[in-house]
């Protein structure tokens, strides 16, 4: 029997042990998955707290009311404040007072939002960055409202000023509010052109594959190194060792990878047979990663524990819990092009169908790379562990 | 045939190892090597076996260098590491496929070392389930699956049982009346009972001695 067929006898005896671990995973990314959804759908509760009866306020916020996204609930300071401690709204806009009133004479007055100190979730920072771009939109319109004005009184045409700003009012605020789908449009962009659920789809893939790779551990860490030793000298190189031994660890992981895609196709009613197996870089990528740290490895427990970290921390730096655009520009570059976040990124595009020329070298580059490491290292192993 | 290892020197950094080693040994002969921990034995091994590369000096069967043709060497040489060469989580028969072809491994357990070791007994069991001694004697048939004329062993008796000791004994007796030469490196009893000659391992250097009980404790002090 080759080496190569004893290594995928080997991972396919790893494959049970690694299939309950799947299910564990699986249940526990079935519920995250599920709590995501369910909270995508949540209404999203905003208090206003200040002059609400005022002419325009009222019809902005009964028009953004309107908007599926929102419930706007006019409060009180303090209430506004007992509930956002409790959890119960996102935050509550603040209106000063002669806020409309200011803006009709040319002068800006800033309504403030107010949310917890720290944003404690991915709808915070919607949230408020919604809130923000309504705050800018109000601000346009209003400035529009003051230009016509200005307008009617530069032609002569003030008798008509107080019924057409109201009429002009009334259109700007309507037209720009109606928009249904307002928090959709802030949404867009997490990342490439993928929408959030896909982009958490995606990093649920990578998380499930790395974290599966991980789970691996106990099959993967060497802890003596006779075969190695003996199958150098009997003539098969450490390059081949490592492709061989490589090659089973990546077949088993997508071949669970790749039953789980299947699965969800059923529970999704979408086809993702061509996904799964345009995956296949994306896949090798993780395991070509994983298998060079478990070359640094000889010890079970701080193996363990180092493989888990650094796949953990490789994925989040990614962006695969939090989006990237919410870390600083430097990490965010540096994390594209590192191996996980470069498979994320293809992983990505194969989804929304743009994967280009540059994700796929990086990758394929990346596969070279991480092999000819576990090859060196093996090479350094065999005669370490030779002595 | 006449096995030479002539002049070997190995470094790692500027740390000297080997600086000079010199033994010959005759077919059908047992050669034990014997030094402290840190001599240099698993190094010399590795460097005869090809696991690391050798600096200077040569290694000859009959004449031929080893060092030159890796085929020949792959050929005549079978080496036994000092950690079992196999993979836990299969069993004795899986770890054997590798080495041996159906045909072979079915005569071996008849009439070969695979009966001899008595490796026969436990072919289904998993690696992982296996003893010390066990694993050992497997591990030995693993090396010798392509039947060598010269055969390396780094401590083979390690932590084995009496009963493993002596099959593992028993197999290389006959493995030199065969005409096979065996080099040895160990720190067993029995094991120096089998050997013709014995070298002592000592500053990069091997020195030829006369084994005998009282000498041997006091090499060691």
């Amino acid at each position: 029997m080759s080496y190569l067929k004893l290594c995928l006898k080997r991972a396919s005896k790893a494959s049970v042990p690694l299939i309950v671990i799947t299910l564990i995973l699986l249940s526990a990314a079935s519920l995250l998955l599920f709590t995501y959804l369910s909270r995508d759908k949540e209404v999203k509760r905003i208090g206003v707290v200040g002059n609400t009866e005022d002419t325009y306020i009222d019809i902005a916020l009964t028009l953004l009311s309107e908007n599926e996204s929102f419930e706007i609930t006019p409060l009180s300071r303090d209430e506004a404040e007992s509930l956002l401690k409790s959890g119960d709204i996102q935050g509550y806009a603040e209106i000063p007072e002669g806020f409309v009133s200011s803006a009709m004479k040319g002068k800006n007055i800033p309504f403030t939002y107010i949310a917890l100190k720290k944003p404690s979730s991915l709808y915070h920072v919607i949230t408020k960055e919604t809130v923000s771009s309504v705050a800018v939109l109000l601000n346009e319109s209003q400035n529009a409202v003051y230009g016509m004005r200005q307008y009617l009184k530069d032609n002569a045409m003030k008798s008509q000023l107080g019924e057409k700003s109201e009429e002009m009012s009334f259109k700007y605020v309507s037209a720009i509010l109606q928009r249904k789908n307002l928090f959709d449009v802030k949404t867009v962009g997490i990342a490439d052109s993928v929408s959030t659920v896909e982009y958490y789809f995606v990093s649920i893939i990578i998380v499930f594959a790395l974290l599966l790779g991980a789970s691996a551990s106990p099959f993967m860490i060497k802890s003596h190194a006779g075969l190695p030793v003996l199958l150098k000298s009997r003539g098969i190189s450490p390059l081949k060792q490592v492709l061989c031994e490589l090659f089973a660890f990546f077949s088993v992981i997508y071949a669970i990878v790749f039953s789980l895609l299947f699965v969800v196709s059923f529970v999704l009613d979408a086809s993702l047979f061509i996904y799964a197996l345009k995956l296949i870089p994306v896949i090798f990528t993780l395991t070509a990663l994983q298998f060079m740290i478990y070359e640094t490895s000889d010890a079970l427990v701080s193996g363990t524990l180092f493989q888990f970290f650094a796949s953990l921390t490789f994925a989040f730096i990614s962006g695969c819990f939090y989006p990237s655009f919410l870390f600083p520009r430097l990490l965010r570059d540096m994390a594209g092009v590192l191996p996980v976040g470069s498979a994320f990124s293809l992983g990505r595009s194969l989804l929304s169908g743009g994967a280009g020329f540059y994700d796929v070298t990086l990758l394929l580059l990346w596969c070279v790379i991480l092999t000819a490491l576990s090859v060196i290292i093996r090479k350094i192993r065999i005669v370490r562990w030779g002595i | 045939m006449k096995t030479e290892i002539i002049n070997v020197t190995k470094s790692y950094g500027k740390k000297r190892v080997l600086t000079g080693v010199n033994i010959t040994a005759e077919s059908g002969s047992c050669v034990g090597i014997i030094g402290k921990n840190g001599s240099g034995k698993s190094t010399l091994f590795s460097v005869l076996s090809g696991i690391a590369r050798k600096e200077e000096g040569d290694f000859l069967y009959g004449g031929e260098s080893l060092f030159s043709s890796k085929k020949k060497r792959r050929e005549l040489l079978g080496f036994v590491p000092q950690t079992p060469p196999l993979m836990e989580e299969l069993s004795a028969k899986d770890n054997l496929s590798l080495w041996y072809t159906k045909d072979a491994l079915e005569l071996s357990l008849d009439e070969g070392v695979l009966r001899m070791l008595g490796v026969g007994d436990f072919l289904k069991t998993e690696v992982r389930k296996m003893s010390g001694g066990m694993k050992k004697r497997l591990s030995i048939c693993c090396a010798v699956a392509h039947d060598p004329r010269l055969l390396i062993l780094d401590e083979p008796s390690a932590s084995l049982d009496i009963e493993g000791k002596e099959k593992i004994a028993e197999y290389l007796t006959l493995f030199k009346e065969k005409g096979g030469t065996v080099l040895l490196a160990t720190h067993d009893s029995l094991e120096f009972e089998i050997c013709d000659k014995t070298y002592l391992l000592k500053d990069g250097k091997a020195e030829e001695f006369s084994y005998d009980r009282s000498s041997f404790k006091e090499m060691f002090r």
